[in-house]
Formats: structure tokens, C-alpha cells, sequence
């Protein structure tokens, strides 16, 4: 994966919700964008303008309506479902605002979930899981079921689980909107480590603590689905 | 190990976390699909076995069974026609018998009297073996079926009394009584010889119940029942394929009737089991939305429902089954044996052949726990193609 310099190109990607109906939407307009493998970069803008569908365009979870996105050297916008999911799988490590885990599932077996669908075997599974687990420093809580830590950490496993597969591009949506500032900077700062192991990292926030981070390589403004490259 | 088998395991570990922590709903679905299955299945064995149980009885039977009758109810047949039967083609050989009930007061059950010259039969001999003791040739002589003599409470005695129709007492001796294992044929048993039997019933010394009619070639059986029929007017000609249609028929017209009202019955669970799934919780569609945006196919969920429901279904059939096989066979199928025989008293108890057949499995798994899988995973595939994004923010 060294040899992609740019990790992330959009150009001119629209994004057409409903087409045809009534409620037609354009999330986003003609967005041109360049994203260099290691660098890491903000979507900054108001609810509802258009980030998070960016960032699911970038993570391979819906197709461009119309336009060409490049994702980690492969070009996305004609793949059927199945090769989607393969390349998200192998390239995308999803951050979710609500963390997205599953409550009733340990630490450990949430972390490990997207290693089942691969054959990975358990012993294999739990050496990998562990491993992350003890260098984000919540392998105590392994298995604790998720929905009875705290967000903190949940936001940590919620990370585990995004570099289980060890993918190259780390998409964080609202990552800090349920922590307080010290959690906050304790996230940014894992995801400056990351950034320095060669990952790249898009961070769609409006929270000032991440906007002003001065490990941030470029700040996007996006605007009723256009972007402005500050 | 290889991957593809790795993954199914891993899904199927998934799928037993997942139904352990829906223990509570999984739980109560599959006792109610149980249910339902144990509805049908104890049916359709009950039936099986039925048929079956006929079926075997039948095959001891004589090919051809001759009867008199007199304004439609069957009388005493005089032994005369025996001989007008002699020169038809085809006939082995012609068995007079004097058969008849006789009930216990005491005990409230209906006993099986018999008499038949076991050299007239061409298979007597299998008498011998049935039969621990001697064969009855003597005056007073008798062999019991097991359910007869415990009736009877004998406790080792030898001799006991039954009464002729003008309540006076016959004496009779027990010679002999039927092996346990021929139960199914001799259980409510008293065979004893021709003479003392119509001495019994008070039949005439040149009359018999019926003649059982042995023919060489049972391919001809209807031809030559066709020809006593011409020969003897009067008399009633029953074929054993024609008993065994006649059971067939019964059994099978009511076991469908009652089959279509349990049918429902399952349907009314499958439609359930649909809208329910049709309606995944927010939860479940989040889960599988998260699943998604992790990297699973929707293949591998759809796998995943799969094994999820085939695990529920398929316990609640077997479950269903074993119970019903329990029920039929070792309880005597007492909550629907009334529908399928009606509602007389039957002394000494039927007992039914464990008679179960692979194709009835399949058809009661294929009726079940096919349309189940059926309901429940396309509600999940119709939640994993929806693009995961909007779930999950």
C-alpha cells in the first residue's frame, strides 16, 4: 500500500439521494478531492451539509451517484456490492459518532467482528483483539460486555475495531461529540500515533478541539455539498 | 484449516452468541413451533402406524374371507358350501373358522375367540412357533394371548370358565399362551379347536363363522372372489387388498382432514413469524447495518439469519418430532387415536407399530421448518442491501 501516493481521490462526485422521486436530495455537488496516503485531514461543517456522506463515499459504503472516487488505488464508482464490501473490508477502519458497538457482545468479541466473515480462527482472533486491546490500554475490560464501560472507553474499542484488519485509511465521523475535552485530546492523540504509523486518517468534526489540532495536514470546509479547501 | 470452513464456524459461533443473547424471544418461538410441529408429526406417525398395524395384520390374513349373510348381518355359514367351492381354479385350499367375541364383564374387555385347523392353513405351522406349550386339541383346550391372561388374572392357574350364550359355564384349559413378541396378532387371543369353539358360541356342528379361502396365485385373488361370489349368493366375499384399501382410506381421509385443520395451524405461525420478521427491530437492522459497514456481505448475513433460524427450527423439529414419536408410540397417540379409530372403547389396549418414515420426516421438515427459514431470512436479506450508512449515524 506504500507505493499509493494518493490514498483518496474524488473528482467531480456527485451524490443523488432518491433520484427521480419527490424527495430527490443532492448531498454533494461536483466535489473534487486529494487526499495523500499519511496524511490526516478534517471534513469541518454543519449538520447536514454533506460530510458524512462524503465520508461514507470514501469508506465504500454507498457509490457516487455520478463522477469518479479512487479509493486506495481502486476506482470505486461502477463496483457491485460485494467487491465494495471486499475493499472496505481491506482498506477502511470506521470510527462512529455513537460508537456503533454492540452492547450485549464482550469487548473483545466486538473488536474481533469484522475478522469472523475472513475464516480467521478464535486463538488467532483473540491474540490479534488482545493485542490492540493492550496497546490502547483497555485490555482489562476485554471481556467486559461493551455496554457496560464507559464512553471513554467504548470510544477506544470503537478504535480497536477500526485497525483490526489493519487498513490504511481510518474514517472517524463526529468521533469526539460524546467526550469531554480530555477524552478528546486523548483520541486525537492516538490518532496522531496512527498518522505516524502511515495511516491515513479523514475526521469529519465540528468540534473546535479537532479542527484546531495542530496535527491536522488540511482542514475542508464542506458547505451544502460543495467543499472549500482552506 | 481451511478458511471457508473457518468462517462457517465462525459464523455459527456467532449465531449461537446471538440466539443466547435473545434467549427469552428464540425460547418462546421455538416451544410454540415445537408445538405446532408435535401437532402434525404425532398425525401424520399416528397414521403411518395405523396403516402399518393394519398393514401387518392383514398379511396373516387369509387371501379370501366368505361370509353369509342374512338381512345384511353377517349368521353362521353351513359348512355345505365348502364343498361347492372345491372345483373352483386357483383355490389352495379352504379353511373353515369360527371366530367371535366374547366379553369379559368383569374386566370390561372384548376378547378374540378363534378356531381354525391349523393343518388347513398353509402357513399352520407358524402357529407352533408362536406359542409357548401345546397346540389345543382336546376338549376344553385353549392358548392365550398375554393380554387375555392377564385379564383373566389367572396367576398360574390352569384352568378358568367363560360362559356360553345361555349362561351356562364352560370349563376350559390352558394348554399353551402366545409368545410376547407376536402381542401386535394374539394379545386379546383365545385360540382354541373348531369344536370348542361353536360349543362356546352355540354354533351347529355342521356350521362356521366364515371360510378363509388360500389361493395359489395372488395375483388372481379378484377373479376367483368373482367366481365364489357367482357360486354362492348370498354371501358377502372379502379380499384382503380390499380390507387393506378400506383401512387405507379411512385412515388416510380422516388423518387429511385433521392434517389440513393443524396445516393451518402452521400456517398461522409461519404468517406470524413473517410479520415479525419483516418488522426487524431498529436494533436488529443496526446490527446488521454495522455488520455491514464492517466489511460482512450480505451473503454472510443472510448466512447468518440462516443458521440462526435453521437452529431455532430445526430444534423445534426435532423437538417436535421426538415428542410426537413419544407421544404415538409409547403413549398410544391418546390425544388424537379418537379421531382416527372413533370413539369405542378398544379392550385389550391396540399397541402401535413405531413405524416412522424417512419421507414423513422430510415432509412434515419440508411443511415447517423450510417456510420458516424462508420468513425470517428474507426480511434480513431486504435490511442487508439497504446501503448501511443512514443506520448507523
Amino acid at each position: 500500500m506504500a507505493d499509493i501516493e494518493k490514498m483518496i481521490v474524488l473528482d467531480s462526485v456527485t451524490k443523488v439521494y432518491n433520484r427521480g422521486r419527490l424527495n430527490e436530495v443532492t448531498a454533494l455537488h461536483e466535489v473534487n478531492l486529494v487526499v495523500p496516503a499519511g496524511a490526516m485531514i478534517c471534513l469541518r461543517g454543519a449538520s447536514g451539509s454533506g460530510k458524512s456522506t462524503l465520508l461514507s463515499i470514501i469508506g465504500c459504503v454507498i457509490a457516487p451517484s455520478s463522477g469518479r472516487a479512487i479509493i486506495a488505488g481502486k476506482p470505486l464508482s461502477r463496483l457491485p456490492d460485494r467487491f465494495l464490501t471486499i475493499h472496505r473490508r481491506q482498506h477502511i477502519g470506521f470510527i462512529f459518532q455513537q460508537f456503533n458497538v454492540l452492547p450485549e457482545l464482550t469487548v473483545l468479541d466486538n473488536v474481533t467482528l469484522p475478522l469472523l466473515p475472513l475464516g480467521i480462527g478464535p486463538a488467532e482472533r483473540r491474540i490479534r483483539g488482545n493485542k490492540l486491546l493492550a496497546h490502547l490500554a483497555i485490555d482489562h475490560r476485554a471481556s467486559f460486555p461493551a455496554g457496560q464501560i464507559s464512553g471513554g472507553e467504548l470510544q477506544r474499542v470503537a478504535i480497536a475495531r477500526a485497525l483490526i484488519n489493519d487498513p490504511p485509511i481510518i474514517l472517524a465521523d463526529e468521533p469526539t461529540a460524546h467526550l469531554d475535552s480530555k477524552l478528546s485530546r486523548e483520541f486525537l492523540a492516538t490518532m496522531a500515533e496512527l498518522k505516524r504509523a502511515g495511516k491515513t486518517i479523514v475526521i469529519a468534526s465540528h468540534d473546535t478541539l479537532v479542527t484546531e489540532s495542530p496535527e491536522l495536514d488540511r482542514i475542508i470546509n464542506v458547505k451544502d455539498g460543495r467543499i472549500d479547501v482552506s | 484449516m481451511n478458511l471457508s470452513l473457518e468462517k462457517q464456524l465462525n459464523l455459527l459461533d456467532y449465531t449461537l452468541a446471538s440466539l443466547r443473547r435473545r434467549k427469552l424471544k428464540n425460547l418462546g418461538i421455538m416451544i410454540v413451533f415445537a408445538a405446532v410441529i408435535f401437532l402434525v408429526a404425532s398425525f401424520q406417525f399416528l397414521t403411518a402406524s395405523l396403516t402399518a398395524t393394519a398393514q401387518d395384520l392383514l398379511a396373516e390374513a387369509p387371501e379370501i374371507v366368505v361370509q353369509k349373510l342374512s338381512a345384511g348381518r353377517q349368521e353362521a355359514l353351513p359348512l355345505s358350501y365348502l364343498a361347492r367351492l372345491q372345483g373352483v381354479y386357483g383355490i389352495r385350499t379352504i379353511a373353515p373358522r369360527i371366530w367371535g367375541y366374547y366379553f369379559s364383564e368383569t374386566s370390561g374387555a372384548n376378547f378374540t375367540v378363534l378356531a381354525v385347523d391349523p393343518a388347513l392353513m398353509p402357513k399352520g405351522d407358524r402357529l407352533f412357533q408362536a406359542l409357548d406349550g401345546q397346540l389345543p386339541v382336546g376338549q376344553g383346550e385353549v392358548v392365550l394371548g398375554s393380554g387375555v391372561a392377564a385379564d383373566l388374572n389367572l396367576a398360574g392357574r390352569r384352568s378358568f370358565s367363560l360362559f356360553r350364550p345361555d349362561l351356562t359355564l364352560k370349563p376350559l384349559r390352558v394348554v399353551g399362551s402366545f409368545k410376547s413378541d407376536t402381542d401386535l396378532l394374539t394379545s386379546d387371543l383365545i385360540f382354541t379347536t373348531p369344536d370348542e369353539a361353536r360349543d362356546l358360541f352355540t354354533i351347529a356342528a355342521d356350521h362356521c363363522t366364515d371360510l378363509c379361502v388360500y389361493v395359489a396365485n395372488p395375483r388372481e385373488i379378484s377373479t376367483i372372489a368373482k367366481k365364489i361370489s357367482a357360486l354362492l349368493p348370498g354371501t358377502r366375499v372379502l379380499t384382503r387388498p380390499q380390507i387393506s384399501q378400506t383401512y387405507r382410506v379411512v385412515f388416510g381421509w380422516r388423518s387429511g382432514f385433521a392434517s389440513i385443520c393443524l396445516l393451518t395451524a402452521l400456517a398461522a405461525f409461519i404468517i406470524l413469524a413473517w410479520d415479525k420478521a419483516s418488522g426487524l427491530s431498529a436494533e436488529e437492522k443496526r446490527e446488521i447495518a454495522i455488520l455491514k459497514v464492517l466489511g460482512w456481505q450480505t451473503g454472510d448475513i443472510l448466512l447468518l439469519r440462516c443458521w440462526e433460524s435453521l437452529t431455532v427450527a430445526g430444534l423445534a423439529w426435532l423437538l417436535g418430532c421426538t415428542a410426537a414419536y413419544l407421544h404415538v408410540f409409547l403413549l398410544g397417540g391418546e390425544l388424537f387415536k379418537p379421531v382416527l379409530l372413533g370413539w369405542s372403547v378398544i379392550h385389550p389396549p391396540l399397541r402401535l407399530l413405531p413405524t416412522v418414515a424417512a419421507s414423513d420426516l422430510l415432509l412434515i421438515f419440508t411443511m415447517s421448518v423450510v417456510p420458516y427459514l424462508a420468513a425470517t431470512v428474507i426480511p434480513a436479506w431486504r435490511a442487508a442491501i439497504i446501503p448501511p450508512d443512514a443506520a448507523i449515524r
